[in-house]
């Protein structure tokens, strides 16, 4: 006997309470919510961290021990780079911005007029040890002995040939340097924004530059520094993107390129990765500590001091980085690849920093924990305004018995006296109290919203609000009579919140457009909307500040769509066959047992997360289709086009197979019967018949999964490139539209540069696409289902 | 489909007619063709199912040994010359001791002969670098111990972890190997001392992320998960409910109407990272919510769950068959009193399953949470659905992008816990479908 038994419900005060239960609840849940998101936005005890990737394992390793080993949270870091980690910083103090800016190179006097000029005046610079740059490549091939020179003349933009500045015409490292391989000169390294490359432009290409009597005879000094500063652009320096890691994974699969690295990446990698020396040293620790690796350098934390007193932590956050126990010579940061201070800079420079955060022996004199009332005071109101709508519902209630007992006297007969039932008066007085409350709540939240002196500002709003409540509340009491038609108002009212809802649908949509196309119109204010649409060249990092040389961005979209197109092709291959196949087989062969099996099975394909089928693909098969084409001689990219496009090809099988069992399944049995009275058999049925008559269908559903292809994100991110290539090659890597979406917004973003908002353009595309994928065939899909029905 | 027009016998059609085959080889040729038709649907099964069982035996193979975590035993001593020179047994001085310097001094004795310095830094990977921390605990919760030597079980360092699970091959050549012969030379000597333990990693489940791969745990993206899930639900569930009863018993059917089914219908396939970057858009650009938080991936979430609950509420509702509304009616109740008393409560059990699955769909989606900032490296648990925090499929993106190798078991563990969750829901919705679920 089921549990669940149908019984109609009594229509009277149970249920109507059930129904103010259960609304309450919900009503609690979403308020609540919604009074903490208002009270975090006033205020934040966790601090925030960003900067150069370089510094990122260090300062997340101290944040780490820090949230360990004191009351405070971890600190949360993000990686932006140098570059862009400062811009973050220096947008201005207080809360919505960063408290601290890792650094691979010392602030620029640019940047700190930034900082002055948005407020950020008082700032500490905390020296946290030295890195090496290393010019790395796989283990498989012998260390190189390079010089800057070899390096600057292999990767200068214009480079001096009898005697006159030309574009770099070197093509292999012996050209450079007989001394060296004749391998193509093929290095990846960081992006524009990162520190990494700062210094190693600074370090390596200023060095070589001096010995380079062309470049010295350049008068002007701009000019000089941009001659010597550009890196070429024609392919032998490849920008990897801010994620090291990636680095170290391409290199592993390519034995002839270099890397451009910190030491610290190396020394994490060490069994993939070796440096090569330059100037005759290899980069080792001892080396750069003693100064004769001459690729190195110091690398920094800038403190916001503003913040020092307001962010909880961040002072013993920022003495636990300077400590013996992190940085000194036997430190856990050591460990992690950072090059120590000698013991007596160290002593000295931690002695430095604690006196400038406000340390006297150690001991810092904190001000003790405290919250903050515009922390509590929205989910207090929020209580305080839920409780009031109860007292308000009791109130309605019973008032309305009162009533109608005062008028039919004290017996068992007084309901007939009320129009509505008395848990109506209830919710009706309760909706008085509540709208007026919420709305005062909303305007006040928006209102105060990121106003100087919250706290105040949240009191007169909690009065507002229920003061507001309380007039509703009585208002409302003195209309409620035994002949008052409360259901009738409940009902409308909760029938304006059903079309309301109904409505938020539409309004997902609204949103959508609009906030693709508010930041897409700004991107192709700067951009041309052609150029972005039939460009050949995709290479979005651009130079964040004006000092900087060697980047610009171009937005030739035509390598992403292609690249997106090339596995899509690739997944359909896969999908279709074997979709459109198991859809024949378990709806008209396998007997009953194996589809009851069978079924579920498949569509776990469907069930299971796309970052699984991305680990699956990046780990198990890129490696495995790498290493078969090693074996019958070809070459296939470690991140494959072929490799992403099966995988996400075997994710889709479900998406194809049921709803093409569905299309097939509706073909009425009449024609099939009539089929099989001519003679045929089952496979000549299936393919002359019912193929013929589901067709439109079928389509439609091989439209949506490819609609489903092109917006898949996490597969191609994990497994599929990041340098858009324009070629149909299947083991060559390409770009999608996602994955780029996805490298652009993740980290720095800055709503006003157009590499922020070309992921948005690329949005809108995306959407545009699918949007038309799915009306089409949503549309074929059920006109063929209704035909035969 | 009915009115072919069958080719007229007469005319040119008579020349396409051909004679029909009768040799005895068509027939066997035509049931050939009908056996290679049904091997190519088995071989389409089949291939599907070995592709899902090379997924499924990849990660687990991959991934159990994440559950068993390499220990050490050393003899630790509590030096209160180290720890608490003056003897005040002030939390605050116990906290600031050097415990690394005790578990260095423990290993230099079980290893006097190492004596060089990148040799003995080599030595101390052997612990993992957060070891100390598990001596302050001790020392905090029993300040007696200092001035005791202790048998003290430590994790050991990622690297040799993977030794011992054979993850790391003795057979390969020194210089393609992370640890050196050396290395592996102390550890078989721990192991032959009887001081290597292999135990259940507590640690996995019960802590949060770390950079360390001994040290991470999925017990942050788990709570982040979970907070976030019960935002989605929080939102999506009730909006979509009401929506749907509206759709389905209240609308006039108008162009306004029309235009919400087909965009519900279409919001259901828009790829989920576009819902990501609206999120971006309009809660973090617009209105300021924080980064990171639960909340704005909750709300995210539920707008891309939101036309699931939609459809699988109008299914449910419309199977509610007319006569138990018509008997409502008949009583005089109002058109919401029936819906809300009668076809709803009838319609739960269809509407919970709809629910279910579009929540544990929601619950393995990671594109969108990227474009929230969900992917910042985070410690602690979160407590409420403002704390930054991560969710397990994102937590599982992160490890997959981190060097350490055995972040690869770390990985295909976290995927393992990902999975049972999937699969305890959709149990779940199995279950209130078989149990609750009436046809009528």
């Amino acid at each position: 006997m089921p549990i669940f038994q149908v019984k109609p419900l009594k229509p009277g005060k149970r249920t109507i309470s059930k129904l103010f239960a259960a609304a309450l609840g919900w009503g609690l849940a979403g308020i609540v919510g919604f009074g903490m998101a208002a009270g975090s936005a006033a205020a934040r005890d966790q601090i925030t961290i960003v900067g150069s990737s370089t510094v990122y394992p260090f300062a997340t390793t101290v944040a780490e021990q820090f949230g360990r080993s004191s009351a405070f949270k971890s600190p949360v870091v993000e990686s932006t780079g140098t570059g862009g980690g400062l811009k973050l910083f220096c947008n201005g103090a207080g809360d919505a911005t960063p408290d601290i800016a890792d650094a691979s190179r010392p602030i620029k006097d640019s940047e700190r007029q930034t900082c002055a000029q948005n407020g950020v005046t008082d700032i500490l610079e905390v020296p946290v040890g030295f890195d090496g740059i290393a010019l790395v490549n796989g283990k498989s091939k012998a260390p190189l002995d390079l010089t800057v020179k070899d390096i600057w003349l292999a990767l200068a933009r214009e480079v001096p040939v009898n005697g006159k500045l030309v574009k770099n015409p070197y093509k292999t490292w012996a050209e450079v340097n007989p001394s060296l391989p004749p391998v193509k000169i093929e290095v990846l390294g960081p992006p524009p924004t990162s520190g990494t490359r700062d210094a190693f432009v600074e370090l390596v290409f200023d060095r070589a530059c001096g010995d380079i009597a062309e470049i010295a005879a350049i008068s002007d000094e701009k000019a000089r520094k941009a001659a010597c500063d550009g890196i070429r652009e024609d392919g032998a320096y490849i920008d990897a993107g801010e994620n090291d890691n990636l680095i170290v994974q391409k290199l592993e699969a390519n034995p002839d390129a270099f890397g451009v690295l910190g030491y610290s990446f190396l020394i994490q990698n060490q069994d993939k990765l070796q440096g090569n020396k330059i100037g005759g040293i290899a980069p080792t620790e001892d080396d750069i500590l003693s100064g004769r690796y001459e690729v190195a350098r110091q690398l920094y934390l800038y403190v916001k001091m503003q913040h020092l007193d307001t962010i909880p932590g961040l002072p013993e956050y920022v003495a636990e980085f300077v400590s013996n126990r992190a940085n000194g010579p036997g430190g856990y940061l050591i460990d992690k690849g950072l090059i120590p201070m000698s013991a007596d800079l160290h002593k000295a420079t931690e002695d430095r920093i604690l006196a400038a955060l406000g340390y006297e022996n150690g001991v810092r004199n904190t001000s003790p924990a405290f919250i903050l009332p515009a922390r509590v005071m929205p989910v207090a109101l929020t209580v305080a305004l839920l409780g009031l709508a109860g007292i308000g519902f009791q109130i309605g209630r019973r008032r309305a018995i009162a009533r109608a007992r005062a008028m039919q006297g004290n017996g068992r007969g007084f309901g007939r006296a009320l129009h509505s039932l008395p848990g109506y008066h209830g919710l009706y007085v309760m909706l008085w109290c509540l709208i007026p409350g919420l709305l005062a709540f909303v305007v006040g939240a928006v209102l105060v919203h990121g106003s100087e002196n919250a706290d105040r500002a949240w009191a007169a709003i909690a009065a507002a609000v229920l003061a507001l409540a309380a007039i509703g509340l009585v208002w409302a009491r003195r209309h409620i009579r035994p002949d008052f038609r409360a259901r009738n108002l409940v009902e409308r009212a909760i029938l304006v919140l059903l079309i309301t809802c109904s409505l938020l649908s539409i309004l997902t949509t609204v949103g959508i457009v609009l906030s693709l196309l508010f930041e897409a119109m700004r991107f192709f204010a700067r951009v041309p909307f052609t150029e972005f649409l039939f460009g050949l060249q995709w290479s979005p990092q651009i130079a964040l500040r004006a000092d900087q040389v060697g980047a610009s961005g171009s937005f030739g979209a035509i390598p992403i769509f292609a690249g997106t197109l090339l596995i899509t092709v690739i997944a359909m291959i896969v999908a279709v066959p074997i979709g459109l196949m198991s859809a024949v087989y378990l709806s008209d062969y396998a007997n009953p047992k194996v589809r009851a099996v069978v079924k579920p099975l498949l569509e776990i394909l469907a069930g299971i997360p796309t970052v699984v089928y991305g680990f699956f693909a990046a780990l198990t098969v890129a490696p495995f289709l790498r290493s078969l084409g090693a074996t019958i001689g070809l070459d296939v990219a470690s991140e494959s086009a072929l490799a992403a496009g099966v995988v996400m090809g075997v994710m889709i099988i479900p998406f194809v197979s049921s709803l093409s069992d569905d299309v097939m399944n509706a073909v009425p049995q009449s024609l099939r019967d009539g089929s099989y009275a001519l003679g045929s058999t089952k496979s000549e049925t299936i393919r002359q018949v019912v193929f013929p008559a589901a067709l439109p269908g079928i389509v439609g559903s091989i439209l949506l999964a490819v609609s489903r292809a092109i917006g898949e994100t996490m597969i191609v991110v994990m497994a599929a490139g990041l340098t858009a290539n324009l070629t149909a090659n299947p083991f060559a890597a390409v770009t999608t539209v996602t994955v780029q979406i996805v490298t652009l917004l993740v980290g720095d973003q800055e709503f006003d540069s157009p590499k922020t908002l070309a992921a948005f353009a690329l949005g809108l595309v995306l959407f545009v696409i699918t949007l038309c994928l799915n009306i089409v065939a949503l549309r074929t899909v059920r006109k063929y289902r209704e035909k035969y029905d | 489909m009915t009115d072919f027009t069958m080719p007229s016998v007469a005319g040119t059609a008579t020349t396409r007619l051909r004679k029909p085959d009768l040799s005895p080889g068509r027939i066997s040729r035509r049931y050939a063709a009908e056996r290679r038709f049904r091997l190519y649907g088995v071989l389409a099964v089949s291939l599907a199912m070995v592709m899902l069982a090379l997924l499924l035996v990849s990660i687990v193979s991959k991934g159990y040994s994440a559950f068993m975590q390499t220990r050490i035993n050393l003899d630790i001593a509590f030096d209160a010359q180290e720890i608490d020179p003056q003897n005040t047994h002030d939390p605050a001085v116990l906290k600031a001791a050097n415990y690394t310097a005790l578990i260095r001094k423990a290993l230099s004795a079980q290893f006097p002969d190492v004596t060089e310095r990148i040799d003995r830094r080599r030595l101390y990977d052997v612990v993992s670098n957060g070891a100390d921390l598990q001596l302050m605990k001790m020392v905090l919760a029993n300040p007696a111990i200092i001035g005791t030597t202790q048998s003290v079980s430590l994790l050991a360092g990622d690297d040799f972890d993977m030794l011992n699970k054979g993850r790391i091959s003795r057979d390969v050549p020194e210089a393609e190997r992370v640890l050196s012969d050396k290395q592996v030379g102390w550890f078989d000597k721990l192991q032959s001392a009887g001081r290597v333990h292999y135990a259940f990693n507590t640690d996995f489940l019960t802590s949060g992320d770390s950079r360390e791969p001994e040290q991470a745990g999925i017990l942050g993206a788990l709570v982040g998960s979970l907070l976030t899930m019960i935002t989605t639900v929080v939102l999506a569930l009730p909006l979509g409910v009401m929506s749907a009863i509206y759709l389905e018993e209240f609308a006039p059917k108008n162009r306004l109407t029309d235009i919400i089914e087909v965009n519900i219908n279409n919001l259901a396939a828009v790829p989920s990272i576009v819902f990501g970057l609206l999120g971006l858009a309009v809660f973090l650009g617009f209105f300021g919510l924080p980064r990171s938080a639960p909340l704005v991936g909750g709300l995210v979430l539920s707008l891309m769950t939101l036309p699931t609950v939609i459809i699988a509420t109008r299914t449910a509702v419309k199977a509610v068959p007319p006569s138990i509304r018509e008997a409502a009616y008949g009583v005089g109740a109002s058109q919401l009193q029936v819906v809300l008393h009668h076809v709803l409560p009838l319609a739960t059990p269809g509407i919970m399953t709809g629910a279910i699955i579009g929540l544990a769909r929601a619950l393995g989606e990671s594109a969108p949470l990227l474009m929230i900032g969900m992917v910042a490296f985070i410690v602690d648990v979160p407590h409420s659905i403002v704390d930054p925090s991560t969710v397990l499929p994102v937590q599982v993106y992160l490890w997959a992008d981190s060097p350490e190798r055995a972040f690869v078991e770390r990985t295909s563990a976290g995927i393992m816990v990902l999975l049972v969750f999937l699969v305890l829901m959709n149990a779940a919705a199995i279950f209130v479908r078989r149990r609750f679920e009436r046809r009528w």
